[in-house]
């Protein structure tokens, strides 16, 4: 009431940064300011979670879930929201804890963590050796789905950086801090993954360049 | 950090970047590395972001909703009124303590005082009576003045008054100049045998014959 109060109707939630509609939220129970979080942050929150778990109606759970968590903390007057004007991080985080006791449930984590990631060739040789059609690759929104899939192949680390860094667009400082290491083993995984996406889609490329060629 | 890292920050325009980019493409390796990370990276950029199904928002909202409410008719309560604040036991015991010690001390030392002002003029009045007959006087069993014996009344029992008297200061000067004469000695000169001193150990005497004997 307070917060509505003072800033009366001119207050413009479009515009308005995080925690200003955070604080809205909190300390006046303003609905609206919300909402606005939650659709600012959704895409980001969600193309995070369902890179993870490569499942759509999973991934919906999960985004369900990790904002009844923000709205669970917020409620006992911001819990453990204490970093001032990181919401996105601090939601994303709750997003990656909801995403990873997923997979560890699935045991989908575990199963691919143990890669070493300074060895590019160990991971790439457990591939399976299946090349996509053509006509598949040649359709652009087929194209995506391929990038996406070149994309699950990575090594849980890589992928998770990539999907934190694309989809999140969190910096590489953020992405460490999140994920616990250092702003080099960052950026040691993020050019890791890149040049294994590329070495990836070209092989596929090759390989159907050749199916169609004999 | 490496030059091949410094090229991802610098694709990624990170403020952490070091160099200049074109000098760092100077080096046909790094250009290489530059090409095949901007390959990637351009295919993940042209991506489309994946949103969740619409219902999702709404749901979110209904589980928002109570909690807005709830926050909002916590305003409408108003203030609750101020708590009494608990003050712990060895909060208050320990200045009441010392207090309490305080006015003690205060009154025992104003209750001293009493006493002392009511003993006082007591006390100086036996000193007084004691000095009242000088030693002298015995000594030489000069008849003491009965006025200096006698108990003098309350009232004029001042002690520095009675020492004031000129007849008992001239009575002593008196006898101290009629001594004088008679007596070869005197302060601070050199001890003689009392024998030797005319008139104080006759032959015969007790004090001459202990004299003899020492001898």
């Amino acid at each position: 009431m307070a917060f509505t109060s003072r800033v009366g109707d001119r207050f413009d939630r479009t515009s308005a940064s995080d925690e200003a509609l955070v604080s809205a939220y909190v300390d006046s129970g303003d609905e609206s300011a919300f909402r606005v979080l939650v659709e600012r942050h959704q895409e980001r929150v969600f193309g995070f979670l369902l890179g993870m778990v490569r499942d759509r109606s999973v991934a919906n759970d999960l985004f369900q879930d990790t904002f009844i968590r923000v709205i669970a903390a917020l409620q006992r007057r911001r819990g453990s929201y204490s970093q001032q004007g990181r919401f996105l991080g601090w939601t994303l985080r709750i997003a990656r804890n909801a995403a990873l006791d997923y997979l560890r449930t699935r045991k989908r984590w575990q199963d691919m963590s143990s890669v070493n990631e300074e060895d590019e060739t160990s991971f790439w040789e457990r591939l399976p050796d299946d090349g996509l059609p053509g006509d598949e690759i040649l359709h652009q929104s087929e194209l995506e789905d391929f990038l996406r899939e070149c994309i699950d192949r990575l090594p849980p680390e890589q992928r998770e950086v990539v999907l934190l860094r694309h989809e999140a667009e969190l910096t590489f400082r953020e992405i460490a801090e999140m994920t616990d290491c250092s702003i080099n083993t960052a950026l040691g995984r993020m050019r890791y993954a890149l040049l294994n996406l590329r070495r990836l889609m070209k092989e596929s490329t090759k390989k159907d360049l050749t199916e169609v060629g004999s | 950090m490496n030059q091949k890292k410094n090229i991802l920050l610098h694709l990624y325009g990170d403020p952490d970047a070091e160099g200049d980019l074109r000098s760092l493409l100077k080096d046909p390796e790094l250009r290489e590395e530059h090409t095949a990370l901007m390959e990637a990276k351009f295919r993940l950029d042209h991506m489309h972001r994946s949103r969740p199904d619409a219902a999702l928002v709404e749901r979110i909202m209904a589980e928002a909703a109570p909690a807005a409410a709830a926050i909002a008719a916590g305003h409408r309560r108003g203030d609750r009124p101020a708590l009494r604040r608990f003050r712990p036991l060895r909060r208050v015991l320990i200045p009441a303590v010392s207090i309490a010690a305080v006015v003690v001390v205060a009154v025992g030392l104003g209750w001293f005082n009493i006493l002392t002002e009511k003993q006082t003029p007591e006390s100086n009045e036996v000193a007084v009576r004691e000095d009242a007959v000088p030693p002298e006087s015995l000594l030489r069993a000069t008849p003491v003045n009965p006025d200096l014996m006698a108990p003098r009344p309350a009232s004029t029992a001042d002690p520095l008054l009675a020492w004031d008297e000129a007849e008992t200061i001239r009575d002593m000067y008196r006898r101290m100049e009629s001594m004088r004469p008679n007596s070869p000695l005197d302060w601070g000169e050199r001890s003689v045998p009392l024998e030797s001193i005319p008139g104080s150990a006759a032959p015969g005497s007790a004090l001459h014959q202990a004299g003899v004997q020492r001898r």
